[in-house]
């Protein structure tokens, strides 16, 4: 780009020393095409309006002094409590977070759209309605946007629903999604 | 407009900074007041929701809490405070993006389509009567409509240039980018925006 060209913009906005700004606009006073440029800039420049900024609510600090005070008390009751306290809470941690990834993964596998519906259907043969069908893909696919507590929450409800879906009230036998014939019945 | 701030001089919010890192929340209480304006103004224009741009504030303040130990004294406090609201700010306007991509639908930003709506920014207008007010506040929605137009880094860059009317030195150091970065993507962005004014027009 020309360098003349690229100073605009620090013209406009008050960036030059008196004496680079006086070189410029001696060019700009030259050169027509940077004359145009420089007009056009300054216009748009000139019609960018906001209105002013709204002003903090009156108690706008307070509350955010009370929110500090919260969360540096919390962090100061963690740095007195006992040491057993603080390794027990690391450990239940590094547990849930293990047992989240393995459910996390067991899930996508479970509840990915294209396998799950098919897999039902076979299961379910032609007790399952298409209604069924659409309310798990809607469930899988609604899955995205959940955060990975609610996503474990989402898996156990699907588990439920299975076996509600596969328990013969008249029988009492339930069954399985691994557990059918050839042609798609339950196993008895 | 907001005052240039002033480089090279003694920075009182060091002192203030230091006794927030030690946990005074008084102190604490004392850099939100001094800076709560700056910061909330940035936020509104830079997120055009006044309820988003209060929320954002405050996360952007309990994160200077957060962060206080870790504050190098490079530069100003003013411009390290910056350097947090505006990438707090970024997040949020592609959170935002992403948002309204998976619902494909209205997400933020839409308040101003329906032109009964009342501006984000609503007036304390000192315009003397409603045909000024009413004009003033259909050039502050074009403008909010343009800004939100442009890509988050010029965005970021036109916002810090021209409503909170920073050097392009500082504009650099909050974004951490290059002097010569700044000089282009403003002149990008006016490019941008010039285009949108003339197709309006």
């Amino acid at each position: 780009m020309n360098p003349n060209k690229r100073q605009l913009m620090r013209l406009l906005h008050g960036e030059l020393t008196p004496t680079e700004a006086a070189r410029l606009e001696a060019v700009i006073e030259r050169d027509d095409a940077l004359r145009t440029t420089y007009e056009q800039l300054a216009a748009t420049w000139q019609r960018l309006e906001l209105a002013e900024p709204q002003l903090p609510p009156i108690d706008f600090a307070t509350a955010i002094k009370a929110a500090a005070r919260q969360e540096r008390d919390y962090e100061l009751s963690w740095a007195r409590a006992p040491m057993w306290a603080r390794t027990g809470a690391a450990v239940a941690l590094t547990a849930g977070m293990t047992l989240g990834l393995v459910l996390g993964s067991d899930l996508n596998e479970t509840l990915a759209p294209e396998t799950l519906a098919p897999k039902t259907l076979a299961a379910l043969g032609n007790r399952t309605t298409l209604a069924d069908t659409a309310a798990m893909e809607d469930m899988a696919q609604d899955d995205f946007d959940l955060d990975p507590l609610s996503l474990a929450e989402i898996y156990w409800l699907s588990i439920d629903d299975q076996e509600q879906l596969f328990s013969d009230p008249a029988t009492g036998v339930t069954g399985s999604p691994g557990s059918t014939d050839s042609s798609g019945g339950i196993v008895r | 407009m907001t005052e240039r701030p002033q480089e090279n001089e003694h920075d009182p919010d060091r002192g203030i900074l230091e006794r927030v890192a030690a946990g005074d929340v008084e102190s604490f209480g004392v850099l939100v007041e001094r800076h709560e304006q700056r910061i909330l103004g940035l936020c509104e224009r830079m997120l055009h929701q006044p309820e988003e741009a209060r929320d954002a504030a405050q996360e952007v303040f309990l994160k200077a809490f957060r962060k206080a130990g870790t504050y190098r004294p490079r530069g100003k406090v003013t411009t390290w405070l910056y350097r947090i609201a505006v990438n707090h700010c970024l997040n949020l306007l592609r959170r935002r993006r992403l948002a309204k991509f998976l619902s494909f639908g209205e997400v933020g930003g839409s308040q101003t389509d329906n032109p009964n709506d009342r501006p984000a920014f609503d007036p304390e207008d000192p315009a003397p009567d409603a045909e000024q007010r009413l004009a003033a506040t259909r050039r502050w929605r074009e403008t909010r409509r343009q800004i939100d137009a442009l890509p988050a880094s010029q965005r970021a860059v036109l916002v810090l240039a021209k409503f909170e009317n920073l050097t392009y030195r500082n504009i650099a150091e909050v974004l951490q980018i290059t002097e010569g970065a700044v000089e282009s993507r403003l002149f990008r962005a006016m490019q941008r925006l010039r285009e949108a004014q003339e197709n309006r027009g």
